[in-house]
């Protein structure tokens, strides 16, 4: 019993660190300022979000994450589809600590699984930013054309494990 | 000869808006496009037309509206119509429930498809079939679809729908094209920034019964406040020869007010 408390006393700073600070959006489809505004409200409504900034000529929202609460990064997509758009690029900035990410390192995060397609193996440290890659976060044509790609990558034991219920492809 | 000309003008004025446009806008005034409104979202509309009677009565008509965007891909409208343009006392005309449900959305950086799918019921005191074009706004039931395509920040939709009134007696086939044309501001930087639109709307209507047609245009303009409120100024005028209409012309103003993630 010790053992696992002090284990998790050590756990803990990772644990507080090991966190989406905040993402990048450019939302597809948006043609006027009232849409940009139905979009920005609906991604205040989710409760890890503490604010949101919006680049109304370029369609990108930067939202800023409540530190310690659980950024459920399909609930980002759902949203702007709610407002009657989509996601056409959603780049989230995660906090490494001397990570070495290479075809065989899954980011492991609440239920969520993020497997890296980089061909190149990388060492992360500090806030490094990603991109997810998926259906409904990209624009469709650019997904088309990475979909059988994408598909080579998928891990076999992630897809398995009964804790994942997300994989999310991701490009650094 | 005078069709073809006439042709020749609609073909040019269609493709000046497609050239000028730099930014396009789908929030059209006498028209809806295929895209919904936001989920959870609550709008009101509240519209007066002002036109002049064949026999040169001031007709009035207001006609509020509440707007519900259900969910990502279903709205709901109800509205009720006031005025004596059916009656010569200023009484209420009609309620009405309009539903739009969007089946399609292929959305690209700088483009996007989407079609949608809407039907209206109309009851009240008038189920008279009048040719006058105050399209899908007569008692009885309209159904149609609209398609809306936007490339390049160029967004033109069309609607065709065919409408029914209750006893069978009248129906018509409806269509309208759609176009908007962004005039300020150049570049968007914040919410605050008043938005001033100008449209051009086409609307069409084929009788079933009499085979008469019926062809308006509706240019507009429009200011858009804090990204949440609109006002609309329309005037809508006859371009086709017709006779038994109730009115040649009108002046339709617009509130909107919208309540975003309301609930």
């Amino acid at each position: 019993m010790k053992k696992i408390i002090v284990g998790l006393l050590f756990c803990l700073p990772i644990i507080s660190n090991a966190q989406f600070k905040k993402a990048e959006l450019k939302a597809a489809g948006l043609t006027c300022s009232m849409c940009s505004r139905a979009v920005d409200k609906q991604l205040q409504s989710l409760n890890f979000v503490d604010s949101v900034r919006v680049n109304l000529e370029e369609a990108i929202f930067t939202i800023y994450f409540n530190p310690n609460q659980i950024v459920a990064i399909n609930d980002i997509k759902k949203k702007v589809e709610d407002a009657g758009f989509s996601v056409s690029s959603l780049k989230v900035f995660y906090q490494f600590t001397n990570q070495k990410v290479d075809e065989n390192y899954h980011l492991n995060y609440h239920e969520m699984l993020f497997h890296f397609i980089n061909d190149k193996p990388q060492i992360l440290d500090g806030i490094i930013a990603f991109q997810i890659i998926g259906k409904g976060f990209l624009a469709d044509k650019a997904w088309r054309k990475l979909e059988s790609k994408i598909k080579k990558h998928i891990h076999p034991n992630a897809e398995n494990s009964t804790e994942i219920k997300t994989v999310f492809h991701a490009l650094l | 000869m005078h069709y073809y000309k006439r042709r020749s003008l609609l073909l040019l004025i269609t493709n000046l808006f497609i050239v000028i446009s730099g930014y396009t806008q789908e929030l059209y005034p006498s028209s809806e496009p295929a895209s919904n409104m936001s989920s959870k979202s609550i709008g009101v509309r509240l519209g007066t037309q002002l036109s002049q009677g064949v026999n040169n009565t001031n007709l009035l008509r207001i006609n509020p509206e509440l707007m519900w965007g259900i969910n990502k891909k279903w709205m709901l409208h109800i509205d009720e119509f006031m005025g004596n343009v059916y009656q010569n006392q200023f009484d209420i005309e009609q309620f009405s429930i309009y539903t739009k449900y969007r089946f399609l959305s292929i959305d690209d950086v700088h483009s996007h498809f989407r079609m949608a799918m809407f039907g209206r019921v109309t009851t009240g005191y008038n189920s008279m079939m009048s040719d006058t074009m105050t399209l899908n706004y007569m008692s009885g039931y309209t159904s149609g679809i609209v398609i809306t395509q936007l490339v390049h920040k160029v967004a033109v939709s069309g609607t065709l729908s065919y409408y029914e009134n209750w006893n069978s007696t009248g129906a018509s086939v409806n269509y309208i094209a759609s176009a908007g044309y962004l005039l300020f501001p150049r570049h968007y930087s914040k919410y605050k920034q008043l938005n001033i639109n100008l449209y051009f709307e086409l609307l069409g209507k084929k009788m079933m019964t009499n085979k008469n047609n019926f062809v308006d245009i509706a240019p507009a303009v429009q200011f858009i406040i804090n990204s949440v409120a609109r006002i609309d100024f329309v005037y809508q005028t006859k371009i086709s020869k017709s006779s038994a209409r109730n009115y040649n012309s009108l002046a339709l103003l617009k509130l909107e007010y919208n309540f975003l993630n309301a609930y």
